[in-house]
């Protein structure tokens, strides 16, 4: 916890609060774009908060909106606040903003320029004015947090998309945030890269507190490291809660757009089908569950020998 | 008819290609495959696998270094590159590799209007495109307006356009909303219902297992697996032994076989099923059970 102004907060702690924004006009005379309205969340260092919508439904919007990109980069009309520890995103300086929010896109070539791994990873930390030794261990621990230290003096431009975006996420971690604000990161990656990236995830909540704030339109991974999760559509926040209470909505997701993880439609297709209450989400609940409902037959109650 | 006796589209023999002549970089060796009329192939492999390397031999973007790739017997050493667009259209990963024009419609229109096309069959082939993929509320809007989801859509059907043989993507799926994604699939299932073929490059077991007719691996840039989807899919000890995973139901299905379950399945239809045939027969009266 750090003391800022009167009052203790700490940096990690996220605030969203009424939260609506509309992008000016892309042509003179044609209306604002409604891209989010009134969205409020609140994240303790430590936690992890999906966000789940469809294309078009803000979630891009609300990731620039935590690092202060909107409004101040995007111009536009904004309500509500958003503090990332005392700090408003609406008016504290970018630039101070960035030590303390990171942001991971969806398309690692938006945020690498080409240069060599390790130059790409120093370069946010050189920005904040971080001593040349300090740097040289942020770039050895964050590189190896996501398992790319073999590349590190390869060009950036010669890696593969999930190599780019493991150097994307290292380049996020060497600014050492206290919050992360990740944009589809696993999009660019095969299955084991995607792990890799849980585990980091996974990491960075137990070891450093970080406070996380995950972009997906991965249910699994939504699933597998969220504590609320929340379903945006047309930039309102249309339902809220752990990522079970929500997946077991999944017709309202299917009509919004989006996909339950696949176990959970098994899960509900079953309960469709025989007129159980399965709720499973993930690989060992499904199993223990699917195993004790075949289990419990309800013969075995007059019947000793089944 | 047999698959065997479908007609040929591709013949890819023994292709190796190596990135700036570098021989500690092979990206793809020795690598074999045919692509007949309605197929789906699945292509599989990790990132780095020569996955995308091995798609951009298929419309020419890349000359193999040795071996041969031959559309209807020609090689495509010999044909250029307009020609090759006939017959293999190739959509990116990244939208914004081929999107560049003012509105969307133009976008579609780019590339039957360079195959020579004329105005009457241009505005044909992009009105198809556009009904096909969902897309005329926003036809005149600026691709670079739309979300990714929807460009990727505008990417695709900008590729629809030049109708080809065969359709090639690379992971077409990935981050998609479920209308986006249904779309895609529809699109996919028309183009081998229509007689042309399919390769399909993804990371996606689930997408893999419940789509494709025939799946091949790529491990260090050789082929380590080319068979029907059921067979390959479902080979626990061949996947993990080349660090890929089972689908998720036929990986559940396996967890429960000890229990009389189907080790075979594929989607979540035949999962739920198979589980329903099984919890009947334990459970003959058909008395309520919760999990």
């Amino acid at each position: 916890m750090r003391r800022e102004g009167q009052t203790t907060i700490a940096p990690g702690t996220v605030i969203v609060r009424d939260l609506a924004f509309r992008y000016p006009p892309w042509r003179p005379g044609l209306a604002p774009v409604q891209a989010l309205d009134g969205i409020s969340f609140h994240a303790e260092p430590g936690h992890t908060i999906g966000i789940y919508g469809t294309g078009g439904s803000g979630k891009s919007t609300l990731c620039l909106a935590l690092n202060g990109i909107v409004p101040q980069a995007t111009g536009g009309t904004i309500r509500g606040e958003v503090m990332i520890g005392a700090w408003s995103t609406r008016t504290h300086p970018i630039a101070e903003l960035a030590s303390r929010v990171a942001l991971v896109l969806q398309d690692p070539d938006a945020s690498l320029i080409g240069r060599s791994v390790e130059d790409e990873v120093a370069f946010g930390p050189e920005n904040l004015g971080v001593p040349p030794v300090e740097i040289e261990q942020r770039i050895e621990t964050a590189l190896d947090r996501v398992g790319v230290a073999a590349y590190r003096s390869r060009r950036s431009s010669q890696l593969s998309g999930g190599e780019k975006q493991r150097v994307a996420i290292a380049a996020a971690l060497a600014m050492q945030p206290a919050v992360l604000v990740l944009d589809e990161p696993t999009a660019a990656l095969d299955p084991q890269g995607s792990a890799a990236v849980a585990g980091v995830l996974r990491t960075l909540v137990t070891e450093k507190r970080t406070t996380i704030i995950l972009v997906t339109q991965d249910p699994d991974l939504l699933a597998a490291l969220t504590e609320e999760l929340l379903i945006l559509d047309a930039g309102r926040v249309v339902r809220r809660g752990t990522p079970r209470e929500v997946f077991a909505h999944g017709a309202e997701l299917r009509r919004l757009g989006l996909t339950p993880p696949p176990l959970a439609n098994v899960a509900e297709q079953l309960n469709a089908m025989l007129e159980t209450n399965f709720t499973f989400l993930d690989h060992p609940t499904a199993v223990q569950s699917l195993t004790d409902a075949l289990r419990k037959s309800p013969l075995a109650l007059g019947d000793p020998t089944s | 008819m047999t698959p065997e006796h479908r007609e040929l589209i591709i013949q890819v023999r023994s292709v190796s290609y190596r990135y700036g002549g570098d021989v500690d970089r092979q990206a793809i060796s020795e690598v074999d495959l045919e692509i007949r009329r309605g197929e789906l192939i699945a292509l599989l492999g990790h990132n780095g696998s020569g996955k995308s390397t091995f798609a951009r031999h298929l419309n020419g973007l890349l000359k193999p270094y040795a071996g041969q790739v031959l559309i209807h017997g020609l090689d495509t050493r010999e044909l250029p590159v307009h020609r090759l667009a006939r017959h293999v259209g190739y959509a990116f990963q990244n939208p914004d590799d081929q999107l560049f024009a003012a509105t969307v419609a133009e976008d579609i229109g780019f590339g039957p209007r360079n195959l020579g096309h004329d105005a009457a069959e241009i505005e044909r082939r992009v009105g198809m495109s556009i009904e096909r993929l969902g897309l005329s509320d926003i036809a005149g809007h600026h691709p670079f307006l739309l979300s990714r989801s929807t460009r990727r859509l505008v990417a695709l059907a900008g590729v629809l356009a030049l109708a080809p043989e065969v359709l090639v993507l690379d992971e077409p799926t990935v981050d998609l909303d479920a209308w986006a994604a249904d779309r895609v699939l529809t699109v996919l299932r028309q183009q081998v219902a229509d007689g042309g073929a399919v390769l399909l490059i993804s990371h996606d077991m689930g997408l893999v297992a419940a789509t494709a007719d025939r799946v091949v691996i790529l491990r260090g840039g050789h082929v380590v697996a080319n068979g029907p989807t059921r067979a390959v899919m479902t080979d626990l000890s061949f996947l993990t032994g080349n660090s890929l995973a089972l689908p998720p139901v036929t990986e559940l299905a396996q967890a429960l076989a000890p229990h009389g379950m189907r080790p075979d399945v594929l989607d979540p239809q035949e999962f739920c099923d198979a589980y329903a045939a099984l919890w009947h027969a334990r459970h003959p009266r058909r008395v309520m059970s919760g999990p």
